[in-house]
């Protein structure tokens, strides 16, 4: 069985007609059609059925991801693999029944869900509160603490990979967020690609790069490469001066 | 070979730290009595109290590289409800439960806001959780020195109870404590604790470096002694 933990980067894309319903009553461009996902590609690969266990979830926090990891890392058995992908360090789980509205640096969020109050003290805490320093610790702290996972389940032969989303971590060159930046030609594109579709990419990857995406990681739990390179191999510039 | 110690107002130094200036004088406290039962050690402390654990692991980071495989690290973890918001002033963390001083006025605003609409305990415990386990990693290297890892306030694997065992076990009952603390708005009691369980907390973490034994923090303590007549006392509740 597959395990996946993380952000919008990992989410199952069995939740993608939801998420077209709510990017239609936010009038936002429908996701672009696709059938598999590079975590559909991996499970089928490994365990030959996309059926996985996934428990990311778009604009969450690290605190989050590490909350639902030791919520069910006791079920993982020998010969399953983990996939925890970690994301930006600056989010926090402000409220708890909503740990999706944790992107509060470039996110409006849902003020039919949080309140009014809520949503002020979160701005009150992007003002004066937010210490980057504590962000980096946490970051640093929940890479570390995976790793114990990690360590303590290799024992029973579960095999494990941590991604990095945003900021870089031992083992792994380059980052997600790096791939799809570098799907466009420059920052300008991007910008304006954003404004338009809000990233209709799912899993903010193009076709083409969930597979190699998806390859690599295969290749990973096939203990046929342990070095994962985010920085190489990838399309790049699919995106140009739109 | 240096003793590193990592904590809050448990592990600071009464001597060196600012905003203590009611702490009552002892001969020497836990990690003075940890080094000298250590023999041959320099002692490096980076604690602070009312820190959040946030600090503590940050600052256990910024020395790890020093470490050597002969050193002895105590990392005292803290509250998991405080949050180091002011980067420049990590003993401002314990907003839950202490005033806030040196804040601007929208900086008191902000932490009032904050604790009226986002006080979330799991995303709290999450935290506490992984800077316990990351602290494990740490400990599990080949070239790791021997390292404990001690509660503040709430329990961690290996450990029997936590600080607050003992510093709250000094009060005959817990009515007493809310009172003592109207009466000592800063605690006189050096780490929260009498002379002699300074003495038995560094036998403990010495006994567990030398020999592994497991720590207990809940029992062997002097207790009881703080009472309805002797609470708004000083200097007979450390020594």
């Amino acid at each position: 069985m597959l395990y996946v933990f993380g952000d919008s980067f990992a989410v199952d894309i069995q939740h993608m007609d939801e998420s077209n319903r709510v990017r239609e009553l936010n009038k936002l461009p429908q996701f672009q059609s696709l059938n598999n996902n590079w975590v559909n590609l991996v499970s089928n690969k490994l365990t030959g059925t996309v059926t996985h266990n996934n428990y990311a979830m778009a604009g969450c926090s690290n605190e989050y991801i590490f909350h639902t990891l030791m919520q069910h890392k006791d079920k993982f058995k020998s010969n399953d693999c983990v996939i925890v992908v970690l994301t930006d360090c600056n989010r926090r789980w402000f409220v708890e029944q909503y740990p999706e509205f944790a992107n509060w640096t470039n996110c409006d969020f849902d003020l039919k869900a949080i309140t009014k109050n809520q949503n002020n003290a979160i701005q009150q805490y992007g003002k004066y509160l937010d210490n980057e320093l504590a962000s980096k610790a946490i970051y640093d702290a929940i890479f570390w603490a995976t790793v114990n996972v990690a360590q303590q389940v290799a024992s029973n032969n579960t095999k494990f990979l941590i991604i990095p989303g945003f900021h870089s971590i031992q083992g792994i060159q380059g980052t997600l967020v790096e791939v799809t930046a570098a799907e466009f030609d420059n920052n300008k594109t991007l910008n304006q690609y954003y404004k338009k579709t809000s990233d209709d990419r799912w899993n903010h990857l193009s076709k083409a790069n969930h597979k190699i995406l998806a390859d690599k990681v295969i290749d990973f739990f096939n203990d046929t490469n342990h070095d994962i390179n985010l920085n190489h191999g990838f399309i790049e510039n699919i995106y140009r001066g739109i | 070979m240096t003793l590193w110690v990592f904590g809050d107002s448990y592990t600071a130094d009464g001597r060196k730290t600012k905003g203590s200036d009611n702490w009552q004088d002892i001969d020497k406290n836990w990690v003075e009595l940890l080094q000298e039962k250590l023999g041959e050690v320099q002692l490096n402390i980076h604690a602070s109290p009312g820190a959040a654990n946030e600090w503590i692991f940050n600052e256990v980071q910024e020395h790890i590289d020093e470490f050597t495989p002969n050193d002895f690290v105590v990392v005292q973890l803290s509250c998991p409800s405080r949050r180091w918001f002011f980067e420049d002033r990590p003993e401002a963390s314990n907003f839950q439960y202490s005033p806030g001083v040196n804040l601007s006025k929208n900086e008191e605003k902000a932490l009032e806001i904050y604790k009226r609409n986002l006080l979330n305990e799991r995303a709290d415990a999450a935290n506490y959780k992984m800077i316990e386990m990351a602290l494990k990693s740490v400990a599990v290297n080949e070239e790791a020195p021997a390292m404990a890892v001690i509660p503040g306030f709430d329990s961690i694997r290996g450990i029997k109870g936590t600080l607050g065992n003992v510093c709250f076990g000094e009060f005959e009952n817990q009515d007493l404590v809310g009172k003592y603390f109207v009466d000592h708005t800063n605690d006189p009691r050096i780490n929260h604790m009498h002379e002699e369980n300074h003495k038995i907390l560094a036998d403990k973490i010495y006994n567990y470096f030398k020999t592994w034994q497991t720590i207990d923090l809940t029992s062997d303590f002097k207790s009881g002694f703080i009472n309805s007549s002797n609470y708004k006392k000083t200097n007979q509740l450390t020594s």
